[in-house]
């Protein structure tokens, strides 16, 4: 069993790290330096990942050393979830990428509904609902009224 | 005022009741599904204002934005995702009474503070629009970049439990906004070389995204654990 003080304070290191990992190498891959007497492009989100990196710092460092018993109510398979969790948005995300939004996203939709496992009597209405009707509005917006969407 | 008594005397036709009528309807339909939203609805609908006269197609299409946002909320009480940003905070009040047993009441309850809070802000934009012009107009850069601060004080202080984490929150945001086009240089920003991430992240798709997949993802883990859903 791992406390909730633990996992808070392992979100708020790994977060530290993936802020500072941005604000060193992601961002200023990503934006252009800009001229003297500028804004650069790169200056706010530098400022967003330190700020970012700065209290996810002081947010794992008072909880490690917070006074007050969590109850707890994590275990492993609550942290394997999240991450199992996290891959399967990523393989979602891309689905889309690479599929599109007609293939691809009803691929990824079908999935998530399927893992929700929800029960026979709704499960029509749920493809009705999640697929068939946005596809449906995006294929008349799209090809049979030739409207770009916002 | 006289202008206005007019434009109430228009609008008080059969003809523009029948428009509004289908415009809400539309509106509602659309806004109730996660992801389509009000704008969406408008983009649908204008094609079919090209038949109608100025009045009833204004009449239409504002009907439309509004039944779309109040649809928004259907999907928040019954589902915990709401079909429209401003839905959201209904969602955190109207989900937990629709799994009291109360789904219609919530509904109904929605459906009465937007008819209300619209109205009032009609009434309440018809009176002061003009002398909130007139301050609006004399708002420098000073001026807004102090409102910006007071709202990210705001927004990390009300947050609640933690400071820290609600610092940690608005940065967030104030980083997502950042991707897209610099408005300074028109330079392409953190879009990882993807021409649909130039034009930012739409606020929409980004809360439907927040709110609806971590209410998914609840799901599957109490699916998972053997607990109960929502569903």
């Amino acid at each position: 069993m791992v406390s909730r003080r633990t996992v808070d304070t392992a979100a708020g290191l790994v977060l530290a790290v993936a802020a500072a990992a941005a604000a060193i190498w992601v961002i200023p891959e990503q934006a252009a330096p800009g001229d003297d007497g500028e804004i650069a492009p790169v200056l706010l989100p530098i400022v967003a990942a330190v700020v970012i990196a700065i209290f996810a710092i002081i947010q794992a460092l008072s909880n490690a050393l917070g006074r007050a018993a969590e109850p707890v109510d994590f275990d492993t398979r609550s942290v394997l979830f999240s991450l199992v969790a996290v891959a399967a948005l990523a393989a979602a995300v891309g689905l889309f990428a690479w599929f599109g939004f007609r293939i691809g996203g009803a691929m990824a939709i079908a999935a998530i509904g399927l893992a929700m496992r929800p029960p026979l009597r709704i499960a029509g209405w749920l493809i009705a609902v999640a697929i068939v009707l946005p596809l449906a509005a995006y294929t008349l917006a799209w090809h049979g009224l030739r409207l770009a969407l916002p | 005022m006289e202008t206005v008594f007019l434009g109430i005397q228009d609008a008080f036709s059969v003809s523009i009741f029948v428009v509004v009528l289908a415009g809400v309807t539309l509106g509602i339909a659309v806004g109730a599904i996660p992801g389509l939203n009000a704008p969406m609805a408008i983009a649908i609908a204008i094609p079919l204002t090209y038949y109608m006269s100025p009045l009833a197609a204004l009449a239409f299409l504002i009907s439309v934005n509004k039944g779309g946002s109040f649809g928004g909320s259907i999907s928040g009480i019954l589902l915990n995702t709401p079909g429209s940003p401003e839905a959201a905070a209904t969602a955190l009040d109207g989900h937990p009474l629709a799994k009291k047993g109360y789904p219609m009441k919530a509904m109904n309850t929605a459906l009465g503070a937007s008819v209300v809070g619209d109205l009032f802000s009609d009434v309440v934009l018809i009176l002061v629009a003009a002398p909130i012009a007139v301050v609006a107009l004399k708002l420098g850069p000073v001026e807004i970049m102090s409102l910006i601060v007071f709202a990210f004080a705001m927004i990390s202080g009300l947050l609640g439990g933690s400071v820290a984490k609600g610092l940690i929150a608005t940065a967030l945001g104030v980083f997502f906004a950042c991707i897209g086009t610099d408005p300074t240089m028109s330079m392409p920003r953190l879009d990882f070389g993807h021409i649909e991430l130039q034009s930012g992240i739409p606020l929409m798709a980004l809360g439907i995204g927040m709110l609806a997949v971590s209410e998914i993802l609840i799901q599957i883990e109490n699916h998972v654990r053997g607990g109960n859903t929502a569903i």
